[in-house]
């Protein structure tokens, strides 16, 4: 028979349910033979019913609305990863910045075109505006996935994602980006816009050699999801290899396990 | 996506994947909003120190120790609120004063309202250490190992004063409603 003193504790314990079994079976039995700690007992669980009746609050919108700022905020600081990746060297030049202004002339001489000729929209005349708008954004892309700043390679990515049907040029600058740039944002950025065109090869292929490459366990984690979603079989042999590699950490091999499953 | 624990998204959002902090901001808001509302007891002012909080989460990510990130979140937290009763020239009594006159309208029936009122007078019986290590682990539902990480205190002491502290709160509870 235990004395009541120790029971006490035991007793918050008990009701917790954090007791070990041979622990609860001394507690329920000493409560059976004992009134003082029985009323004791139900004194903690009203006790404990009264602090969990406390209502939550639930903050307004202009929290969240805040926190979204501060993160995209944070998210255009320059230098904001840690990434160890080898730096892909990017000279600034006078042909990217020209490329740029001219993009810019380009989008506002094409604005005021269709502002000039809205009043006639001929259908014709919207498709050839659409083409070009279309067009626009591709040389804008691909001229902005060479600037130096990573907000302007993510822009990049964005508007190659706004392609109908990009070619080849975006295709490849995507896969460059994925696997080269040496931001993890950017690299993200364009592993999650090449979902779109998973089913090319060229776009499979990418995938697996980017989880050859890569060693930021964000990217893995994102390639693994993306592989074995998209079901690429060829990717099982790189998926195990980094099962097996010691440096891996637990809970990307806890994914890989799960994935590995799935896919074989 | 949804498995993984906080620790490791702290570590994807330091190795560059800064919108996994969606995740974490998904996870805490609330807590860290009632957490400030008990000891301000006032709406307005703990939006301001959630919304400062999380601020200081997305600036001081790199400084995360990899311990509980719940630990980390709530020491921030708590520190803001006393910052805040520091500029307000409000000693951690009054903050619990201002806690038991708070008007805990609306919800649930009378006989709950009564009961919680009780609650919230006796806890102001009690030291302020004690207040706040039931705040943690009965409201908040803290582990002994985060909140002994919070009061920079061995996990065994603070199991003991946990048990000690609502060992007086339910005395304080039964005694004064017998008596009443």
């Amino acid at each position: 028979m235990r004395n009541c003193k120790d029971i006490e504790y035991q007793i918050i314990e008990y009701i917790d349910g954090t007791l070990s079994t041979s622990d609860v079976e001394a507690v329920k039995q000493h409560l059976n033979a004992c009134e003082n700690c029985k009323k004791m007992e139900q004194q903690y669980r009203l006790l404990f019913e009264t602090i969990d009746s406390e209502t939550i609050e639930y903050p307004t919108a202009a929290l969240s609305d805040a926190f979204e700022a501060a993160l995209n905020q944070e998210a255009l600081t320059p230098g904001y990863t840690n990434s160890k990746r080898p730096t892909k060297m990017l000279q600034p030049t006078f042909q990217t910045i020209y490329k740029v202004a001219a993009i810019l002339a380009l989008m506002l001489s094409s604005y005021w075109f269709g502002n000039y000729n809205s009043n006639k929209a001929y259908i014709p005349e919207l498709t050839h505006l659409k083409n070009e708008r279309q067009e626009i954004k591709r040389i804008a892309a691909l001229s902005l996935f060479e600037s130096e700043s990573a907000s302007k390679r993510i822009q990049a990515v964005k508007f190659s994602q706004e392609l109908k049907d990009p070619d080849d040029a975006i295709l490849k600058a995507l896969i460059g980006e994925m696997l080269n740039d040496k931001m993890v944002n950017v690299r993200l950025a364009s592993a999650r816009a090449l979902q779109r065109f998973s089913e090319y090869k060229i776009v499979k292929d990418a995938y697996i050699e980017a989880l050859r490459t890569e060693n930021n366990t964000s990217m893995q984690i994102e390639l693994i999801e993306i592989l074995a979603h998209i079901k690429e079989k060829r990717a099982i042999p790189q998926m195990k290899e980094l099962l097996d590699d010691e440096n891996t950490p637990i809970f990307i091999k806890d994914q890989l396990k799960t994935e590995l499953q799935n896919l074989i | 996506m949804k498995d993984l624990t906080d620790e490791q998204l702290m570590m994807l959002i330091n190795n560059g994947d800064l919108q996994r902090m969606h995740d974490l901001f998904e996870r805490y808001n609330i807590r860290i909003y009632n957490f400030c509302l008990k000891l301000t007891r006032n709406k307005v002012v703990s939006e301001d120190l959630t919304q400062e909080t999380f601020y200081k989460v997305i600036k001081y990510r790199k400084s995360f120790n990899n311990k509980s990130f719940a630990a980390w979140i709530f020491t921030i937290a708590r520190n803001l609120c006393n910052d805040h009763f520091k500029k307000a020239k409000l000693s951690p009594l009054d903050m619990y004063a201002i806690e038991a006159s708070f008007d805990n309208k609306g919800h649930g029936d009378e006989e709950k309202k009564e009961n919680m009122d009780h609650l919230k007078s006796v806890l102001n019986k009690l030291s302020n250490v004690d207040k706040e290590l039931i705040v943690l682990s009965r409201f908040e539902r803290l582990k002994y190992r985060e909140i002994a990480d919070i009061m920079k205190m061995s996990e065994s002491a603070i199991k003991t004063r946990i048990h000690r502290a609502l060992h007086q709160l339910r005395l304080h509870y039964f005694k004064s409603s017998e008596n009443a």
